[in-house]
């Protein structure tokens, strides 16, 4: 009884890891690169952004594999077109994108070329429309952080838009445990080398299972009559 | 000395809590536990200059070295933001900036801090971590104390090994009651954080353990010292730690009562006790009342000041559990209630609470829990027999969790009053998990001796999968 008892545990783990863990690991995400200004939780505060006005967000780093930035436009009823634009030594990107209008406030993706290496400049999003439209954004300082928001040159006091920078394509996270690996091993101070967090993350994810069971099995055997 | 050799499924479990912690500490970006900045900032003061923080007043909430790698890695302005992401680009170049700054910006973090009304021990232990880390670096020091938080949650799992093994006969009880707290995820993902929270839920294992030793074995100096001093040293970890001197009183004299030493020797043991508690009561007291506006930053004093309407508290504590009836006035704050506490924030609510599970996962929760619940009642009554049999560690056990939630309530009861958070969250449920695994596992236990082992593995199913989930959805918050 003792191992078949371990035994159904054992297949009930790895049922649900098969059901649960299988399909969040091999689903395809979006990827963030950086957030140079991350923006609201919860309500957000309009930038208005009249027809020809640009709003910059610098300093901003801007990852090799960068491809996308994210912003948020503010709900309107005529259509909108903004150009998003980004510099910084040595790179230089400028896209157009036609939004349809929305009743909802709507989170909007605009391409982005990839830079030849890591680089910080700044990032713009110009209102090419004949309609004022409004960008989300935030003004609680500590979402601000050291990237500042201007509006046609001139820096908005307490307040900045939102901004996420994303990679050209959608990911799983099986794709990327390399990278994310060897992040989480960077920020440890070199005291967790890449190697040994690869091997914690497999053990713990995969072992857990085969172990915790064997264990129970170990102990329900001590309890057998006979 | 023979060292007894570790039983196979102890040290499965041990393995499991280190791998683990380390895991959890890995795949959370620093700064990014609850409250850490303020708990880095603190450990840091103290293991730079031996003071603590100020809470209401200083040069700076924390050092100029922590605010530097916060902000130019663009880690503070992403806490709480579930898409957010540090600049991974920078981390060199402000590594190497950091390693040039002048010593006295690592010493400015002298306040105002949150946290500077805790008491010392935990941050005194994590400051032996920062002086001692192989690497001294801001980010190394950050990991070694996360490190050496882990190696107190391992503690916790040997020490609830202990406990089970006082109250189970059955060796796989035994082991489904500490495989419960290996495998509870906040406390896991609590254990890869700077936080003193997981040195409070070691010395309340440690508490239970020395509680039950003293009702089953009866007293003696060393039994008696031990409760004493654990519950002193709840007292230097935390505020909250204070709930352990109910039980602790109340354990001491049901087992002084029981055994009936000569009153000598009862007399005796009563002043260890007290020699054991009342230095640790003292210098916490001391300790907390210069870093903060009074002792236990306030809390005491406020205690005697603020009213308190028994009526509105009870209506309080009903419309926290239950729905309100008609005569009572509106809850007071937020709609935040047992929901919130025993299940979201209990069982997930990661990181600043921005990583969770799904809600179908809490609701399912919540259901087990409160048939577990009705099943604990259920078995309590089936076998009343045994529980009058085994009264003083019942007695002993429920006594701390009526503290802790009653300290709890009350403290969030003041705070409401004034206009301010519930203040109160699941992870300050932690250090009850002992009682936690030992229900669990008693309920399981009363089954039919054919079908438990079944039940038991399919509950340790639950908890494996719960435990790698919460840790999957906290590295794709992070790194994903």
């Amino acid at each position: 009884m003792a191992r078949r008892a371990a035994l159904l545990g054992l297949a009930v783990a790895l049922a649900g890891a098969l059901y649960w863990w299988q399909p969040f690991l091999s689903r395809e995400r979006l990827v963030v690169t950086s957030t140079p200004s991350p923006g609201p939780i919860g309500p957000s505060v309009g930038i208005p952004l009249g027809p020809g006005s640009r709003a910059c967000v610098a300093p901003a780093a801007i990852d090799r594999s960068t491809g996308q930035a994210q912003f948020t436009l503010a709900p309107r009823t005529q259509p909108a077109s903004v150009v998003l634009e980004a510099e910084a030594p040595g790179y230089r990107s400028r896209r157009e994108v036609t939004i349809a209008p929305n009743a909802k406030a709507q989170s909007v993706r605009a391409p982005l070329a990839s830079p030849p290496h890591d680089v910080t400049g700044s990032i713009c999003v110009r209102n090419a429309g004949r309609s004022p439209i409004g960008l989300a954004g935030t003004n609680n300082p500590v979402w601000i952080g050291l990237a500042t928001t201007s509006v046609d040159g001139r820096k908005l006091d307490g307040q900045a838009v939102a901004l996420t920078l994303l990679e050209p394509e959608r990911q799983s996270l099986l794709d990327r445990l390399g990278t994310i690996v060897h992040r989480a091993s960077d920020f440890t101070g070199h005291l967790m080398p890449f190697w040994l967090a690869w091997v914690l993350v497999v053990a713990l994810v995969i072992g857990t299972p085969f172990a915790v069971f064997a264990a129970f099995w170990a102990t329900l055997r001590t309890d057998e009559p006979g | 000395m023979r060292i007894r050799r570790l039983p196979f499924p102890l040290a499965v479990l041990l393995v499991l809590a280190l791998v683990q912690g380390l895991a959890w500490s890995v795949m959370t970006v620093p700064f990014n536990g609850p409250d850490e900045p303020g708990h880095i900032a603190y450990t840091q003061l103290l293991a730079e200059t031996g003071h603590g923080p100020n809470s209401s007043s200083g040069r700076g909430s924390v050092s100029t070295e922590v605010a530097r790698a916060e902000y130019e890695l663009n880690i503070a302005p992403n806490v709480g933001h579930y898409d957010g992401r540090p600049t991974w680009s920078a981390l060199a170049r402000v590594s190497r900036a950091l390693e040039h700054i002048p010593a006295a910006q690592r010493k400015d973090g002298t306040g105002p801090n949150a946290v500077a009304p805790n008491p010392p021990l935990y941050y005194a232990y994590a400051a032996l971590a920062y002086r001692l880390s192989p690497n001294q670096s801001l980010l190394g020091r950050l990991f070694a104390m996360r490190a050496a938080t882990v190696l107190l949650y391992v503690l916790t799992v040997g020490l609830m090994w202990l406990v089970a093994g006082e109250i189970f006969a059955r060796p796989w009880l035994r082991f489904l009651a500490t495989a419960i707290v290996a495998l509870q995820p906040k406390l896991a993902s609590l254990a890869g954080n700077v936080n003193p929270d997981t040195l409070l839920v070691t010395i309340s294992t440690g508490f239970v353990l020395a509680g039950l030793r003293l009702v089953r074995r009866g007293p003696s100096p060393g039994r008696v010292a031990a409760v004493a001093l654990l519950a002193g040293l709840g007292a230097l970890t935390h505020g909250r730690g204070l709930f352990l001197l109910v039980p602790a009183v109340l354990v001491i004299v049901v087992a002084l009562v029981r055994a009936r030493p000569p009153s000598r020797v009862a007399v005796r043991q009563a002043a260890i006790a007290t020699a054991a508690l009342l230095p640790c009561l003292v210098t916490a007291y001391l300790w907390t009342r210069s870093n903060s506006g009074g002792a236990f930053g306030g809390e005491v004093g406020r205690a005697a000041e603020q009213s308190f309407s028994p009526s509105q508290f009870l209506s309080y504590l009903w419309q926290f559990y239950l729905p309100k009836l008609g005569f009572m006035s509106p809850m007071l704050g937020p709609p935040y209630g047992y929901r919130q506490f025993f299940i979201d924030t209990f069982f997930g609510g990661f990181a600043n609470f921005e990583v969770g599970f799904r809600p179908a996962v809490y609701d399912r929760l919540q259901e087990l829990v409160f048939v577990g619940f009705v099943a604990l009642l259920l078995a309590a009554v089936l076998r009343r027999r045994a529980v009058r049999a085994r009264w003083p560690e019942i007695l002993f056990l429920a006594s701390g969790v009526v503290a802790l939630l009653g300290l709890l309530h009350i403290s969030s009861y003041r705070d409401l009053q004034v206009g301010g958070d519930p203040l109160i969250t699941g992870r300050y449920l932690l250090p009850l998990i002992a009682a936690f695994g030992l229900a669990i596992s008693w309920v399981i236990g009363s089954l039919p001796r054919r079908l438990a082992p079944w039940a038991g593995a399919i509950v340790l199913a639950g908890f494996v999968l719960l435990d790698i989930e919460g840790f999957l959805l906290n590295a794709q918050r992070f790194y994903g």
